[in-house]
């Protein structure tokens, strides 16, 4: 199904940019910026691949990232929709987890944000008569008439939409399945989703609010790729439209409509994998995956070549979805964010931030508060001259103008606030990294740190030393990196088994065989889709009995051992995370199988092909870590030669960002413009 | 450690016992020396009832311990 | 939040830092961000490792680290960080682990130690609170401590869980107490003390568990203190602690120097004592500029059975009131604690007196005296308002076999209920939440009945409960709870007497109570008619119906905590909160608002 000269193209829709990486074959061919049209996505969307000039090459697959969904749910713009559930539980949606968020510990005044604004309001959320045991026990057989009375009653309201949600039904899921033939037969243009279909996972408030969630955005996704969709063809470009999931799987349109809480967080998301990639390609299989943007700092980490997934996305305090997801870290730290005095009287860096509008002061939109890139413009890290994000070129008094009721407060310069600042603004930043490393037992002196998205490269080299990492990469393709990453989603198909037993002799047996079977049907019909290479994975979630936060564990269904290898594989997981294991019974919850296509999955950025290496273009002043660097050469990116070294203070300027060298750093320019950073005194 | 009878009175509250000097911070008349618990501890302070400004304070053992009551 | 007028406060320019700490701005801002981030990543070991449903979920603990002593610093071990468990757990580390050094002796201390102690007279709260220490040395000099205080599941003695009310007359009938001795020396873990916990408590293997990942966390807190006493020195570090507590105290008295001056008052009561009686307490709030002084006096005597707290949880909640109060965010470190005062008179029900039993009042009078101080500061601003919530530690526990798998196996099913806040002067109050001591992750209902043979059959909001104001309460939360097997259960509710009180004209929140349907499953399943219930605590009229207000002489009250009741297999279960205070009122409350309660079935049309 490949051929070299098929097109491929990794479109990211992002919250101020649209990023596009066209491929040919395993090559980046180019990639692009630009503004994202909120009014009419679709044609957005068009106007940027033809920006990129595919000419009348076939495009064979268009993968996409977009945030669509998340943002309907952020803003509360998704469907009208009802929920039915188990009698005596209507009010799940509002209780939700119960706990409160840090900021509002002691805060008698809070209010739970679904209460405050729901997505589904209590007259729209009904019980049926109905209730399963644990142990699939009938208690409450389901009252077929009372159901349909309770949708009829909702459609006259004006839902477009039900997420049917029972309890213990991951497990015993008849009456959910029941309930939902009942309501397709009856109303055919309803969307129904059921929580067995969209997430069959324990714990049912987590397992509820996915299934509400992807009720809630289903028409509008539905919507959403049925006009892309319809655009490209138009525009005669009958490529598949595909999606990125939550876990760097790729699905079609098909499969994004009826379960689109799966592709949420697809942009970020194709960052990670692109990180995952790197390891591969550069063979650093372990690396910290830094994006720094506007608003916060995205951080995952790649262990052993593989990303980190997580159980769960949490959108607000509260508001779940429970799928498998690659596991990003995110904190209010971010080019944007705004410097003040708090009220304590210490300096405060975000996490409130000046977003897009107006931005940071140095955009000269009107912000009058001092932000990191204004510290950044100031202290020389960002040229003055040059335009930022190829769009908007600096006011430098307007930032300094910003900063003067802080110089003033604090009797310092403007450039000793702006240096304050940014090393406060470092040093959270490295702590989100340590939250996935350092506090998991795992040391950052063994990972590589990959630096991207509008900001990384800034501060790559100084996040790096923070932590003491040794080495540190600016991808090629910094700039667009999402969209990058979203080339390398691979194919799957996969199956969720609910287990909910502790392990014995029989228990360990009997899983690996439904494991063994399962996959086996997997890469039949993975085959069947016309994919060629294909390996498989299982994995249980499990915890020590009495545990309540399950650990995913990696197991190989065909080993002779079923009890020693489930045993030791969990406890070599639950090591890894919290750093010991115990000699205690396993409660595994669920098996997840699956089968995934290693076809085309490598991908490079364009080769460089100047020969002679490149000499910098200017040179200006720069503080970096708290020094005044005078006469710091600047370089062009596009003009480096294969395996050029650069020596640090040095900056790079790239049609996609911009990169920063620190005294000390001694890096190399790889054939395909990645730039390897050498961070010496860590390297022993 | 030590033990103790259950008070007689059904109702409990500190002694306050007045000291006859004015406030060296607002001037009133009110000072008076007591027991409270501040942030590391038991101490008994000449405190001024009106401005709650602190005259005089001494660190020490808590009740149950001192068996001071 | 409120429209109270933001105060000017003062900054320190990065000269003044530099000269009053001796470090300079940039580092004492980093490592004062980076102590909050300690304290949290100590916490998250705990919640995801432990074994015991009240630390991986109930978060019934706090973890920490303390400053190093330097007199000329001002810095007496000091807690510079608690990760954000249970705001119950935030101040008591300045006396339960001030006096367990004091105990055993600050020069005792050696590198990779830890020593163990549940005494609650020193400095303590409940014996189920087991507190722990890693001192932190750096070369040979001791620069502070890694603390946590961890609530146990069970702690030996007669009543599983601990928890009696009346049963456990007095502090000896309670359970094991240890006073500080080493859990690890020198990095090797000390069997005996082990075997306490192993030997003496119902909790044996998730003892074991746990006592290990509470080391971990400790760890972890004394492993990133060092890389930054490392990285900058220990001066640096000590000033950049000492920055940090001053911070933290300068805004907590521009907090309150945003308060008008004066003193105010607010009384409550606790359902009853061991006999049944109402115990009166009392709370008097003196502010004055950036001071404030609370004064408990006045408050009903300890009482036998648990009916009374140590003067370390009283002082604890008087704190907690504090923050909750102010409409400021300030973070939990001992600098917050500076400004404040607090008179608590021994013999007081909130400064109990050994031989007293403290198990069960641990929980139920903190909550009194944070509540008392919110509605009596409260008072100094209208801004402020705010009605009364749900208080105490709601739980009900059902102790039995399970025979599920035909092997009979002791359990115990510990069931915490969370419920509604008051209105503000804002708003409505929240619907849903734990009370301020604590903050829990609601159970799923999924698993509690994988594990336990009792069946959680509803929890559902209850119409026209919450106080009726421009701002109404919460509502009630009605749980309906059946256990499959013959159990022996305590419960602690309170409120059932006297529902919470409104704000500024707002309408008391409705009682709660507590019923039972013997062996009516089956009535449960077919949507049937119960018939009466028999009323386990609440208010009862002489047929024993539960009624909604006291009457002197006609009514009984039957009491909202108790411990060693009967609850049958297939018995229904039906435990209701109460509801919120409202604020305001009524009669200016938004009609629009109006119509969505009724729209949401929260208020009944008419009512």
């Amino acid at each position: 199904m490949t051929s070299n000269a098929a097109l491929r193209i990794g479109i990211d829709t992002g919250g101020t940019f649209t990023d596009l990486v066209l491929a040919e074959g395993e090559h980046v061919r180019i990639g692009t910026k630009s503004l994202t049209t909120y009014d009419d996505l679709a044609n957005g969307l068009l106007r940027t691949i033809e920006k990129a000039d595919p000419g009348d090459t076939p495009v064979e697959q268009i993968v996409h990232g977009t945030t669509v969904a998340l943002n309907a749910i952020l803003t509360r713009r998704g469907a009208d929709i009802g929920m039915l559930t188990t009698h005596g539980f209507r009010d799940l949606l509002d209780m939700a987890r119960g706990w409160r968020p840090f900021e509002a510990m002691v805060d008698p005044r809070w209010r739970r944000p679904h209460e405050l604004r729901p997505i589904v309001e209590r007259f729209r959320r009904r019980t049926a008569h109905e209730r399963m045991m644990a142990d699939g026990e009938v208690l409450m057989t389901l009252d077929e008439d009372r159901l349909l009375q309770e949708v009829e009653r909702l459609v006259a309201d004006g839902c477009e939409g039900i997420a049917v949600c029972f309890l213990h039904s991951y497990k015993h899921p008849e009456h959910e399945q029941r309930a939902a033939e009942l309501i397709r037969s009856r109303y055919p243009d309803l969307s129904v989703s059921t929580s067995t279909e969209v997430a069959p996972f324990p714990r049912e408030y987590n397992r509820f609010s996915t299934c509400v969630l992807n009720a809630y955005v289903q028409p509008l996704m539905d919507s959403y790729t049925a006009r892309v969709e319809d655009r490209l063809r138009e525009a005669g470009v009958s490529a598949p439209l595909m999606f990125m999931t939550n876990d760097g799987g790729l699905v079609t349109a098909g499969q994004v409509t009826s379960r689109p809480v799966a592709t949420l967080n697809s942009g970020p998301v194709g960052g990670v994998m692109g990180v995952q990639a790197y390891a591969d390609r550069l063979r650093m299989p372990n690396l910290v995956g830094f994006d720094m943007g506007g608003t916060s700092t995205e951080v995952a980490v790649v262990v052993d070549g593989r990303a980190s997934v997580k159980r769960e996305l949490e959108i607000e305090h509260d508001l779940l979805v429970s799928l498998p997801v690659v596991e990003i870290h995110s904190i209010g730290a971010g080019g944007g964010s705004l410097i003040a005095i708090d009220e304590g009287g210490g300096l405060k860096v975000g996490p409130e931030s000046a977003g897009s509008d107006p931005g940071p002061a140095c955009y000269g939109h009107g912000g009058t508060q001092p932000t990191v890139t204004d510290a950044f413009l100031l202290l020389g890290v960002l040229d003055a001259e040059v335009a930022l994000g190829g769009e908007i070129y600096p006011d430098v008094a307007a930032a300094e103008a910003a900063f003067a009721p802080l110089t003033t407060a604090l009797g310092m310069t403007t450039a000793e606030v702006a240096r304050t600042a940014t090393e406060v603004a470092i040093h959270n930043m490295a702590e989100a990294v340590r939250r996935l490393t350092v506090y998991r037992g795992a040391d950052p002196r063994e990972f590589g740190l990959v630096s991207y998205g509008a900001a990384g490269p800034l501060v790559a080299s100084q996040i790096a030393r923070t932590l003491q990492m040794p080495r540190a990469v600016i991808p090629a393709l910094s700039g667009v990196f999402s969209a990058f990453g979203l080339l390398t989603a691979q194919a799957f198909e996969e199956e969720i088994t609910p287990v909910m037993a502790t392990v014995t002799d029989e228990v360990a047996a009997d899983i690996f065989a439904r494991a063994r079977q399962s996959l086996d049907a997997l890469v039949r019909q993975l085959r069947g889709r016309g994919n060629r290479d294909v390996i498989v994975e299982a994995w249980l979630d499990a915890t020590y009995l009495g545990q309540r936060w399950e650990l995913a564990a990696v197991i190989d269904p065909s080993h002779p051992e079923p009890l020693q290898h489930l045993s030791e594989a969990f406890a070599a997981a639950h090591q890894r995370q919290f750093g010991y294991s115990l000699p205690a019974p396993i409660y595994v919850q669920t098996l997840r199988t699956r089968a995934v296509s290693t076809d085309q999955r490598r991908l490079f950025p364009p080769r460089l092909t100047n020969s002679e290496p490149a000499q910098p273009k200017r040179r200006r002043d720069i503080t970096l870590m708290g020094q005044l660097n005078r006469d710091v050469p600047v370089y062009n990116a596009d003009e480096f030669a294969p395996n050029q070294v650069v020596l640090g203070p040095a900056v790079i300027e790239a049609q996609t960002y911009t990169g920063v060298l620190v005294v000390g750093d001694v890096a190399t320019v790889n054939e395909f413009g990645d730039v390897v950073i050498e961070i010496e005194e860590n390297n022993q | 450690m030590k033990i103790y009878p259950q008070p007689a009175e059904l109702f409990i509250s500190e002694v306050i016992e007045p000291v006859d000097q004015a406030c060296e911070r607002c001037d009133a008349r009110s000072l008076a020396r007591y027991r409270v618990v501040d942030y590391r501890g038991w101490l008994r302070v000449v405190k001024c009832r009106s401005c709650l400004h602190t005259v005089g304070s001494e660190r020490i053992v808590s009740p149950v311990l001192s068996g001071d009551l | 939040m409120t429209t109270l007028a933001p105060q000017s406060i003062e900054v320190l320019g990065a000269y003044d830092v530099e000269a009053r700490y001796g470090v300079d701005i940039t580092t004492a801002e980093v490592i004062r961000h980076a102590l909050e981030h300690i304290g949290l990543q100590m916490q998250i070991k705990i919640n995801t490792a432990s074994l015991s449903p009240l630390l991986s979920e109930v978060n019934d603990f706090g973890v920490g680290l303390l400053a190093p002593r330097d007199v000329d610093r001002d810095l007496d071990f000091d807690a510079i960080a608690m990760g954000t468990a249970a705001p119950g757990h935030y101040v008591i580390n300045q006396f339960y682990a001030r006096m367990a050094i004091e105990h055993w002796g600050a020069e005792n201390f050696k590198p990779g130690d830890v020593i163990i102690f549940n005494e609650p007279y020193r400095g303590g709260s409940h014996i189920n609170d087991v507190g722990t220490l890693m001192p932190i040395f750096h070369e040979d000099e001791l620069v502070g401590f890694a603390a946590a205080i961890t609530h146990w599941l069970d702690i030996g003695g007669p009543i599983p869980t601990g928890f009696g009310p009346g049963l456990q007359r007095d502090m000896y009938a309670e359970g094991i107490r240890i006073s500080p001795r080493h859990l690890y020396r020198e990095g090797e873990l000390v069997r005996e003390t082990v075997e306490l916990f192993t030997e003496q408590t119902r909790i044996p293997d998730i003892s074991v568990n746990d006592l290990q990942v509470i080391h971990s966390a400790l760890k972890l807190g004394a492993d990133m203190v060092l890389r930054y006493v490392n990285r900058y020195g220990r001066d640096a570090y000590a000033g950049a602690v000492q920055y940090s507590l001053d911070h933290t105290e300068r805004a907590m008295r521009a907090a309150l120097q945003a308060i008008p001056d004066g003193e105010w008052s607010a009384e409550d009561y606790m359902d009853n004592d061991m006999n049944g009686n109402p115990m009166l307490i009392r709370c008097t709030v003196r502010k004055h500029g950036g001071e404030v002084e609370i004064d408990y006096s006045g408050s009903s005597r300890n009482e036998w059975g648990g009916f009374a707290c140590t003067w370390s949880d009283g002082v604890s909640g008087a704190h907690l009131g504090l923050q909750v109060a102010l409409p400021e965010s300030i973070s939990p470190n001992a600098g917050a604690y500076r400004p404040v005062h607090v008179v608590l008179p021994p013999g007081s029900c909130l400064h109990a007196l050994p031989p007293m039993a403290t198990n069960a009042g641990h929980t139920m009078f903190i909550a009194k005296a944070i509540n008392l101080v919110k509605r009596a500061l409260t008072q100094a601003d209208p801004a402020m308002a705010v009605a009364e919530n749900y208080d105490d530690v709601l739980f009900m526990s059902f102790a039995g076999a399970d025979t599920r798998s035909g092997v009979p196996t002791p359990f115990i099913s510990m069931n915490l209920f969370q419920g509604p806040f008051g209105g503000t002067a804002q708003a409505d109050g929240s619907c849903y939440t734990f009370q301020e001591g604590g903050n829990c992750v609601v159970t799923s209902v999924e698993l509690e009945e994988e594990s336990f043979p009792v069946l959680h059959l509803e929890r559902e909001f209850v119409a026209d409960t919450g106080g009726s104001g421009q701002y109404r309460g919460g509502p009630a939360t009605r749980s309906v709870l059946v256990p499959l097997a013959d159990c022996e259960s305590s419960f602690q509710l309170d409120q059932c007497r006297i529902g919470p009180r409104g704000a500024l004209g707002g309408g008391n929140g409705a009682t709660g109570h507590i019923a039972v349907h013997r062996d009516a499953l089956d009535i449960w399943a077919a949507g049937g008619d119960f018939g009466e219930p028999e009323i386990l605590a609440g208010i009862v009229d002489a047929s024993g119906r539960l009624v909604g207000e006291e009457v002197p002489g006609v009514t009984e009250f039957r009491s909202s905590k108790q411990a060693g009741v009967r609850v049958g297999a297939r018995d229904v279960v039906i435990h209701q909160t109460p509801g919120g205070g409202g604020c305001g009122d009524a009669a200016e409350r938004d009609p629009a608002a109006i119509a969505r309660d009724i729209r949401n079935d929260i208020v009944t049309a008419g009512s």
